[in-house]
């Protein structure tokens, strides 16, 4: 077989997984069908691993094809299936491009130091610090979500934005405008340095992130090092062209003693190809030796030692990795426990086990039973003045109000943001005790234990609440999506995020589930409403709420004020994000710590109308 | 295009046959009826959506005294909510299809169908059945989505609301026709057609901090529709402006016409046995003459299908 081919086989996985993948994080307008997401994202690595410590089964099971996949042949992964890999090749390209000189890589010794040390140190930070940060700043697909789909993708809309005016000056209205939410400065920052990072690298030096940063890119080469099939130079034929080095992103080929450090080769075959003497092949474990091509002589004692030396570190490097990742799912985001014996009382076990338990017994119903859970703070009605629920813990996490505590604010309206449209500011902040994590993610326990924070479920957001955090959920939770009741409001009927997760973060709900899915409770603060501070109309939180949770009920000439039935409200933030006044709102949603199962709104029979056929 | 003209012609020749029958003294249904007349308003009750437009319509003297040919039309309903029809959040997407339909028999260039959704757009457009039944009615969808299409217009006349972005189409189009659905509404006590207008304007939340009955009636000094179109085939009772299921819906199969909005709603306010004095922004609508609150001062065509 010519294994030139073997290259063009590479071109095409990685196209169709960089293209496939790319435009998920892009897309804005689910042109991608929602049933091909976990198809597109199944084989990524770090994902899988977390979906298969959550839910099990063969839906998760795509990691271990990438094992497998890489102990036959090495880490093709790397060349043909990892978006950031294939990013960097296409960086590479375009450096071969735009420079008039020929681009040719050397060889270099591997940085052993940093590949294994930033290895552990996520790992490391797992178990020690039972956090996933570290795992979701170096992994290889979360990077490239975030890049693709916080910096990629508002250049995306603003394209369609273009074309879509351009259209429309011809009365043509086939392309649709979207306005693009803003996130925080430091939500592009990580990202851009990332991307930075990628392309100094890849620009500069081939494939060496991968071999010097990239955890999965050094667990993948542990691996490699023991693969079944594996790149050789065969010497009889060799002519020490050097092609084959020039041609080496990862300068894994070593001239002088005709190696290839297999551990680092990312799997491209462009040696293959440019070898004008076959003399470089991809070979199985009978032609291992370096100087004989077909079925040689056997090889010598001491590389023999070598092989086994470098056999036993691997197997002894893996089964490390192994146990580490084995601890994600039950160590990550223990943080959260502490409150857990307070709101928790549905069920005595471990909140953890239970979690995982209710998922594969009945996926789509999050929290069935647990409903008890919300004794203490259900039926709060309304609350005047702060501080009734301050001094808990975790106070310091609701930090998205500004100016809480500033009582000073009366009379003062030059010092007032210029948002704050009603006559009277408001002067009472809201007290959140939690954060609100999306739909299906049972709790925050289970969401920051598994979500990479790869972004997917934000781009793929038809609204826009999904945002990245920042500390909301604790400074190790930073960039994991927090639904953001500042920007907008989740759909009442839209189950989206939950159907592209690739990590089991969000779990698949049904929309009937969904729609009893409470995430957090609503709060009133009447003192900050408009109708009792003005006594002029408004009722838009209840003319957004999807259950009428909030109700308008008769109060003076005329006027309707709001009133609050939490036990059938899903904490879809609708009412919040709706409220009309500032700088504080006078409705609220505090997110549940583990999500609750919401009662259903009450049908009642209407009363028919009599009367004549014309009453005017 | 054979498609659409098909349509136009089936719908001209529709209203020809039509206007035959309601010259005819022959026919006690059609006999009391005169095109000559110029009502103020027209109320008609007992039909399917399109069949009520058509005889209203007709009764104010046909689509062409409202659409030449040649002219740009926008139509505004109500497809603020991720809703099916059954549920009448949003305007019937039959009676829509039928306006569509006349504007384009009557000679309109295009036909714009657009909203500023209050859920997700595309949703709203699609659970509605508006972006469909437009379609195939052979009328254009816009989104209101994007505030870059939203132009600040001032409002001299408005007591509170000085000023308010209006969707381009609103103030580009040569004809603006308002299609709200009646429904009960939490906050402005009901929703009709001078409500139905906030969906043309982007910055919504400066009406809710600042007197929201005064708002809306201050914004219909400057935005005046040519004609409203009140869909009251499936009425939304309670829990509005949203609803939260069919059970807060009663079939009532009626629709209001008229190019007063005070008078339309008015009209439709009295179909659910209120009164109009009640609701805050007819009143005041009323008190600063922007239209006729007393129905009895009006010639109305009262038809019953």
């Amino acid at each position: 077989m010519r294994q030139r081919h073997l290259k063009i086989l590479r071109l095409v996985l990685a196209l169709f997984f960089f293209l496939s993948i790319g435009f998920i994080f892009l897309d804005f307008r689910e042109l991608f069908p929602a049933g091909l997401y976990t198809g597109i994202t199944f084989l990524q690595f770090v994902p899988s691993v977390i979906r298969f410590f959550t839910t099990f089964g063969l839906i998760s099971a795509g990691f271990i094809a990438v094992l497998l996949l890489t102990s036959l042949f090495g880490r093709v992964y790397c060349s043909a299936i990892c978006p950031l890999g294939i990013l960097q090749d296409l960086v590479s390209r375009v450096r071969k491009m735009t420079r008039k000189k020929k681009l040719r890589y050397r060889y270099g010794k591997p940085h052993n130091f940093w590949r294994y040390s930033l290895l552990a140190l996520p790992l490391i930070i797992l178990i020690a610090g039972q956090s996933l940060a570290g795992i979701n700043l170096l992994d290889p697909y979360s990077i490239f979500g975030r890049i693709f789909s916080d910096l990629g993708q508002p250049v995306y809309i603003t394209a369609n934005n273009l074309l879509a005016r351009l259209f429309e000056k011809a009365d043509l209205y086939i392309l649709y405008p979207e306005d693009i939410t803003s996130g925080r400065a430091l939500s592009y920052l990580i990202p851009s340095l990332m991307l930075a990072v990628v392309v100094w690298f890849s620009f500069r030096h081939g494939r060496l992130y991968c071999n010097a940063v990239c955890p999965v890119g050094t667990l993948l080469g542990l691996l490699s090092r023991v693969s079944v099939f594996r790149i050789k130079m065969i010497e009889s034929r060799c002519t020490k062209c050097a092609r084959c080095v020039f041609a080496c992103k990862a300068s894994c080929i070593d001239m002088k003693n005709l190696e290839v450090d297999f551990s680092r080769c990312v799997g491209c075959f462009n040696c293959l190809q440019v070898c004008p003497e076959d003399a470089i092949r991809l070979v199985g474990p009978g032609n291992r030796s370096t100087s004989a091509p077909d079925a040689g002589p056997p090889e010598n004692s001491e590389s023999r030692a070598l092989h086994s030396r470098g056999r036993r570190e691997a197997v002894i490097r893996m089964l490390a990795t192994g146990l580490a990742l084995a601890g994600i799912s039950h160590r990550a985001a223990a943080r959260f426990q502490e409150r857990e014996a307070g709101s928790a009382t549905g069920d005595g076990s471990e909140p953890g086990q239970s979690d995982t338990g209710k998922q594969a017994g009945a996926g789509t119903q999050p929290g069935t039973g647990t409903r008890a859970g919300t004794g203490t703070r259900a039926g709060t009605g309304t609350r005047a003045g702060t501080g009734t629920r301050a001094g808990t813990g975790t106070q310091a996490r609701a930090g998205t109000q500004p100016g809480e505590g500033n009582g000073s604010l009366k009379g003062d309206t030059s010092a007032l943001p210029k948002n704050v449209e009603n006559k009277i500011p408001t002067e009472i902040a809201p007290v959140k005790h939690f954060p609100v994590s999306p739909p299906g993610s049972l709790g925050l326990r289970h969401f920051t234990g598994r979500c990479t924070a790869c972004h997917l479920c934000i781009s793929a957001c038809p609204t826009g609440v999904l945002q990245p955090s920042l500390t909301e959920y604790g400074l190790d939770g930073i960039l994991q999506p927090h639904m953001d009741y500042s920007t907008n409001y989740c759909n009442f009927q839209c189950v989206l995020c939950s159907e592209v997760c690739p990590t089991g973060a969000i779990l698949s709900l049904t929309e009937e589930a969904k729609k009893t899915t409470q995430l957090g409770q609503v709060h009133l603060i009447l003192e900050n409403c408009v109708v009792y501070a003005e006594n002029t109309a408004c009722g838009s939180c209840s003319e957004h709420c999807p259950t009428q949770a909030v109700t308008m009920v008769p109060y003076r000439e005329g006027l309707t004020l709001p009133r609050i039935k939490p036990a059938i409200c899903v904490g879809c933030g609708a009412c919040e994000y709706a409220c009309p006044v500032r700088p504080h709102k006078a409705i609220y949603v505090d997110g549940h710590e583990i999500h609750q199962v919401a009662e259903k709104p009450p049908v009642e029979e209407l009363e028919k109308t009599e009367m004549e056929d014309f009453p005017f | 295009m054979k498609r659409r003209e098909f349509v136009r012609k089936g719908i001209g020749a529709g209203i020809a046959a039509g206007s035959a029958m309601s010259m005819s003294s022959f026919n006690p249904l059609w006999g009391k009826t005169n095109t000559l007349q110029n009502y103020d308003l027209v109320a008609v009750k007992g039909g399917e959506p399109g069949v009520m437009f058509d005889r209203a319509i007709q009764s104010l003297g046909g689509m062409e005294k409202y659409v030449k040919k040649g002219q740009k039309v926008v139509i505004k309903p109500n497809m603020g909510w991720d809703a099916v029809p059954e549920r009448a959040a949003n305007t019937n997407p039959q009676l829509i299809a039928r306006i569509v339909e006349q504007c384009l028999a009557a000679g309109a260039k295009d036909v714009y169908v657009f909203d500023h959704t209050i859920n997700e757009w595309t949703r709203c457009y699609q659970n509605s059945g508006i972006e469909k039944a437009t379609k195939d009615a052979g009328g254009t969808i816009v989104a209101g989505n994007s505030q870059a299409r939203y132009h600040e217009i001032d409002i001299p006349g408005g007591r509170v609301l000085k000023k308010a972005l209006v969707h381009e189409l609103v103030l580009e189009s040569d004809v603006f026709i308002n299609v709200p659905v009646l429904k009960h509404h939490g906050g402005a006590g009901l929703c009709v057609s001078m409500k139905n207008l906030m969906g043309a304007v982007w910055d919504r939340r400066f009406w809710h901090a600042n007197d929201l009955q005064q708002c809306i009636a201050d914004f219909t000094t400057a935005v005046k529709p040519d004609l409203n179109v009140v869909d009251g085939y499936r009425v939304l009772m309670k829990n509005g402006p949203r609803g939260v299921s069919v059970a807060d819906v009663e079939t009532r199969k009626f629709q209001i016409l008229s190019a007063d909005m005070v008078a339309a709603d008015a009209a439709a306010t009295k179909f659910l046995a209120k009164d109009p004095e009640q609701i805050g922004h007819i009143r005041i609508a009323a008190e600063m003459h922007l239209g006729t609150i007393d129905l009895s001062k009006l010639n109305i065509d009262r038809i019953q299908l």
